[in-house]
């Protein structure tokens, strides 16, 4: 069924709906919302777990119960898998924008952030072709590398915060392999026959990486001494 | 494909990156953030209009674009319209917990907002049947009844701060009509054009939005307050 002139209409006025929610948010938390530099970093920090556990939740009932780790599956499924991408990504994002803010300060006009947000609405909203979608959300993930290369230059430029700026580096490299052991490309190349393995051996290797990453984040952003 | 004894040991290592995730969160929540009582609750106001934003985005997509409206291409379509409907509730669920902490003060053990989310996270994770689905998250909705008996109560308790909590009253019962007028059963009840009601639903929400905003405006993000 064609959508009706009445439905362009509704559209017009529901995508009024949606812009006048979010624009009321939006100033609510720009213009009215008080808050200094670093609580907005600590809010971000929370939200990145935040968004990571509620993602990895949904991936673990949609990888195990739903597509049985059988790749062919995940064509079927791959709403739920969008999803849980989404949540996933989103904590990235809030990592990002952290670094981003950390480095340039803002005057780089967050183009890394921006860019990533772009090819992460592309990939989960607009590409239909599940094996499309992944391709591009890995290209997503091709932002992120911005993350450790921001770590590296704020150890070298912060002495100060060095040993926990290393410490978080070190985090976050041993949680991204723990992610990319996962990913569609390297299952791919290490045979399916493994997959099995590699999402135990990822679990194993993601844990630690989160402890660290969060012992790291304590440190430098929620103790009062830094 | 059943499931091998290796990934049963692999879903309990994920359960446990799960819960050192929300652990993480949580300890910073909690434990780390230093906000005030009035902080919190401004935090909750922009999270409640950021998840009507979100789940109303997804809903236009869903309603128009996947089901184009036709009831039977809801049960198709039923997960990301579980997904729409989960953020609508998740924004919903951050205003009982502003009303219910406003009321009560924590007294009740926030009995309202855990009915709600027990009743939610049933209705949208457990159940299959889009039917009961429906019907579960309608019930849900029945909690958020306290939110407008909340408002009268504040605004016969508290004659300072009266004109604007009936001014979100005013607001919020505006939103919910319109949100009522696209429910399944209203929809069923009304027959009729569903493209209208659609239309009219919108036209409905967005003054219902604006006039809570305001409200909610002077009441927790003014100053003088």
């Amino acid at each position: 069924m064609e959508l009706i002139p009445l439905d362009w209409v509704a559209i017009g006025f529901w995508i009024g709906v949606v812009v006048v929610t979010f624009g009321i948010s939006f100033i609510f938390f720009k213009k009215h919302l008080k808050f200094t530099e670093k609580t907005k970093n600590q809010l971000a920090f929370c939200l990145v777990f935040l968004a990571l556990a509620i993602g990895r939740a949904i991936l673990v009932y949609s990888d195990y119960f739903l597509t049985g780790l059988n790749l062919e599956a995940y064509e079927t499924f791959q709403m739920i898998w969008k999803v849980a991408t989404l949540f996933e990504m989103m904590g990235l994002g809030f990592l990002i924008i952290v670094s981003e803010y950390a480095v340039f300060k803002g005057k780089d006009y967050y183009v890394f952030i921006i860019g990533y947000t772009i090819v992460v609405i592309i990939s989960i909203f607009i590409i239909q072709d599940f094996f499309l979608a992944q391709t591009v959300s890995v290209a997503a993930i091709g932002f992120a590398a911005f993350l450790p290369i921001s770590y590296i230059y704020l150890a070298i430029k912060l002495p100060m915060a060095r040993r926990n700026v290393i410490m978080l580096l070190i985090g976050f490299i041993i949680f991204g392999f723990g992610l990319l052991l996962i990913s569609a490309g390297i299952v791919s190349l290490l045979g399916q026959e493994n997959i099995h393995l590699l999402y135990l051996i990822s679990a194993i290797v993601q844990i630690p990486g989160l402890l660290i990453m969060a012992i790291s984040i304590n440190r430098m952003y929620f103790t009062e001494k830094v | 494909m059943a499931l091998l004894p290796l990934d049963w040991i692999a879903i309990v290592v994920w359960i446990g990156v799960v819960v050192i995730s929300f652990g993480i969160s949580l300890a910073l929540f909690l434990k780390r953030l230093k906000f005030t009582e009035k902080t919190k609750i401004q935090l909750a106001f922009c999270f409640f209009f950021l998840c009507l934003g979100i789940g109303r985005a997804i809903l236009v997509y869903a309603d128009y674009f996947i089901t184009e409206l036709i009831v039977v291409e809801y049960f198709n379509n039923q997960l990301i319209w579980k997904i729409a409907n989960f953020f609508v509730i998740v924004g919903l669920a951050f205003l009982i917990l502003v009303s219910e902490y406003a009321v009560f003060k924590g007294k009740d053990y926030y009995v309202f907002t855990i009915g709600y989310a027990i009743v939610i996270i049933i209705a949208i994770f457990f159940i299959q049947d889009f039917y009961t689905v429906q019907n579960f998250t309608s019930a849900a909705v029945g909690f958020a009844a306290f939110i407008p008996i909340s408002y009268i109560y504040l605004a016969i308790k508290f004659p300072m701060v009266r004109r604007n909590v009936i001014l979100l009253l005013g607001g919020f019962l505006i939103f919910g009509a319109g949100l009522l007028l696209i429910s399944a059963g209203l929809v069923n009840l009304l027959g009729g054009d569903v493209h209208l009601i659609y239309l009219l639903s919108a036209i409905v929400q967005i003054p219902g939005i604006l006039i809570m905003a305001i409200a909610i405006k002077w009441l927790y993000f003014s100053e003088e307050k």
